[in-house]
């Protein structure tokens, strides 16, 4: 059992593996095609291989039994000339074996075993005799059949015979078997291939349907089709599985579809939502600008009245009253006047954010100098103040007219906060830091600030000062950080308390060159 | 004193449209201390207005045909942005100067007002001291320095 499965396990394995080399390719059909017809071509060679090895040694036995009954009857005939040694009988007798054709050699021995006469087929040489003399019997030896035959008298062995065959007749035999059986062969491949190209559709055609299915599915993603079960069978199987399996990705599809579509409805949803907070906001937004209008308009109107009448008021009765309500009067249209002031920054303050414009390249130079030439001139010259610029200015991406607020309330800022008697001096410098962004520094030798408080100057309404000492809304640094705010850069200070300050911002670096000249809309609007 | 048509003996009309009573006032005060005479008329609204103007085409000897109109924007009724586009709509009342005078410093109004052809856009002013500079620039701008039609 052993030597079984160790030998015949491989070659099995050979041979499917071969098969399976050569159909790699293969239909379905044609490779059931291939099988039958291998099998039945093995099937023939085995039937065929056994028959013709029955044939065979029934042949040889035929063979062994006429022979042997031509040497018998050699061995009676040639008793006499044997027991009076007359060669010439002998060899009269031997020559009868001239009938048959096989016969090669036949022969006649004494009882020393010496050959007394001698029969030659035709046109063979001696060499087709036999060396050794044997007991009765027969041997297949080469190509020849030889029996040899015992000559009794009177109980007393006298002498032998020999009678050789070729074995022409069993070639011939065989011969024919392999002919006739390479033609059944060649029959029944034909009449199987004929047969089973027809009968491997039972097996084949739902396989096949099956694969064309699955592929109309998997090009078609329609999951409602099924396969049709014709049979019971393993492919029958094959088809219920399939068709659960698609019941399964029906099921699944239909599940993945509903989940888009609460997805979509949850999104739209949720846009629609959204859509609603914005058109709100929007609202809010303009509301805001409303207020914005409203508080620019309606708000001032009344507090112009108050400044306006109560100044006309003062100038009327100025030689009337007694200083005390003199000094009321005055209080009263300041306390107006700074109100009015308050509301314009607030105002401005409010408008960074609403009504900035889209960014462009600013020159910082030609911003500076427009300054220095509009609306700083006065300031400038009445208080005889430097402005240095060490080096060229960089440009930043920015709204103009807010970054010429911002740098004006700077500037402004480091004039306005001096030591009485001194005269101002503001250093403007830039750079470009790591991060890409404009860095720009305004300098002032003014009276400088305490680091606590450098929060606290960019707070809206926050003064550090009386207005005694210096005038202010409080608003000029918080608007100032809110430009900066909006470009997305950085505002601080750094300070020598009694030595001078210095503003720093940072802007986002103009990726050109400024062509555009800043325009002129923010100076005065009243004449 | 180097152009202009006016004569002390013929002063400019002035007609300012302004609802509120304080502004009217004001104004009157203001026009006191210049040196260009002149004969200011008030109405209250933009319906007064157009109905002072039809009367002095009409010729009527107290509503003179003025020279420069001062214009408030915001008024009860047509209100002055409406008020603006029917005089300059009109033919015979387009050529007079129309300089608007409003607390709003809006853009909207700003923009709108010169599209209307506004000759001006000007803001009022917060002291009293500003508003007696702003009308006499007024004054002297439009009655010395620039040339008025004839009427």
């Amino acid at each position: 059992m052993k030597s079984e499965t160790d030998i015949l396990l491989p070659k099995r394995r050979a041979i499917s593996r071969l098969l399976a080399a050569t159909s790699h390719n293969m239909t379905i059909n044609h490779k059931l095609v291939l099988i039958i017809m291998l099998t039945c071509v093995a099937t023939l060679i085995i039937a065929g291989g056994t028959f013709t090895g029955y044939e065979w040694n029934i042949l040889r036995q035929l063979m062994v039994m006429n022979l042997s009954a031509q040497a018998e009857t050699l061995a009676e005939t040639c008793k006499a000339a044997v027991a009076f040694d007359d060669a010439e009988d002998a060899k009269e007798t031997l020559s009868s074996l001239r009938v048959s054709s096989s016969i090669v050699f036949g022969g006649v021995y004494d009882q020393q075993g010496e050959l007394m006469s001698a029969y030659y087929r035709y046109g063979a040489d001696k060499g087709v005799q036999p060396r050794k003399i044997r007991e009765d019997g027969y041997e297949f030896k080469g190509d020849y059949l030889t029996v040899f035959k015992r000559i009794i008298l009177d109980g007393e062995i006298i002498g032998r015979v020999c009678v050789r065959s070729d074995l022409e007749p069993l070639r011939r035999m065989l011969f024919s078997s392999v002919k006739i059986i390479l033609i059944i062969i060649g029959v029944s491949l034909l009449a199987a291939y004929f047969i089973s190209s027809r009968l491997q559709s039972v097996v084949s055609r739902p396989i096949i349907k099956l694969t064309k299915l699955a592929k109309a599915i998997s090009e078609g993603k329609d999951y409602a089709v099924r396969g049709v079960k014709v049979s019971n069978d393993e492919i029958g199987l094959l088809i219920d599985a399939f068709n659960e399996m698609l019941d399964e990705i029906q099921h699944r599809d239909h599940a993945l579809v509903e989940a888009n579509k609460e997805l979509e409805a949850k999104v739209a949803e949720r846009t629609a939502d959204l859509e609603a907070m914005i058109e709100k906001l929007n609202q809010s937004n303009r509301q805001l600008q409303e207020f914005t209008y409203v508080a620019s308009h309606d708000l001032r109107e009344p507090l112009r009245k108050i400044s306006a009448f109560g100044q006309l008021l003062a100038a009327s009765l100025s030689d009337k009253l007694e200083s005390d309500d003199r000094e009321n009067l005055e209080f009263m249209i300041d306390g107006a006047t700074r109100m009015q002031m308050m509301i314009e920054a607030l105002l401005t303050y409010s408008r960074i954010t609403t009504k900035g414009v889209e960014f462009v390249p600013v020159d910082l130079n030609e911003v500076v100098d427009e300054l220095k030439s509009f609306e700083l001139a006065v300031k400038i010259e009445e208080t005889h103040t430097e402005v240095e610029i060490p080096e060229p200015l960089c440009c930043v991406n920015g709204d103009p007219t807010q970054i010429r607020q911002l740098l004006q309330n700077l500037i402004a800022n480091g004039l306005k906060y001096q030591k009485s008697g001194n005269t101002p001096c503001i250093t403007i410098r830039s750079g470009i830091q790591d991060d890409g962004m404009v860095r720009i520094e305004v300098q002032d030798n003014g009276i400088g600030i305490e680091e606590e408080q450098y929060q606290n100057v960019f707070t809206m309404f926050r003064r550090l000062h009386t207005r005694q000492e210096y005038e202010g809304t409080g608003i000029g640094l918080a608007v100032c950080k809110k430009i900066v705010d909006r470009h997305g850069g950085e505002i601080g200070i750094t300070s020598v308390y009694g030595e001078g300050s210095t503003f720093w911002f940072t802007m986002p670096a103009a990726q050109e060159v400024a062509v555009n000249t800043i325009s002129q809309s923010n100076s005065e609007g009243t004449l | 004193m180097e152009g202009g048509y006016t004569d002390q003996t013929q002063p400019a009309i002035i007609l300012l449209v302004e609802d509120d009573p304080g502004d009217q006032k004001l104004v009157k005060y203001a026009l006191q201390f210049q040196k260009h005479q002149s004969s200011l008329k008030i109405v209250g609204t933009g319906e007064e207005a157009l109905d002072y103007l039809r009367r002095s085409e009409d010729g009527d000897e107290s509503a003179p045909l003025p020279d420069i109109i001062l214009l408030d924007l915001n008024m009860p009724g047509m209100g002055g942005k409406k008020f603006l586009q029917s005089i300059k709509a009109d033919e015979q009342l387009c050529t007079i100067p129309v300089v608007v005078v409003s607390t709003s410093g809006a853009e909207q109004d700003i923009t709108e007002s010169y599209k209307l052809h506004a000759a001006g856009y000007v803001q009022k002013a917060s002291s009293l001291d500003k508003l007696r500079r702003i009308i006499q620039k007024l004054t002297q701008y439009w009655f010395a320095t620039s040339t008025l039609i004839k009427r």
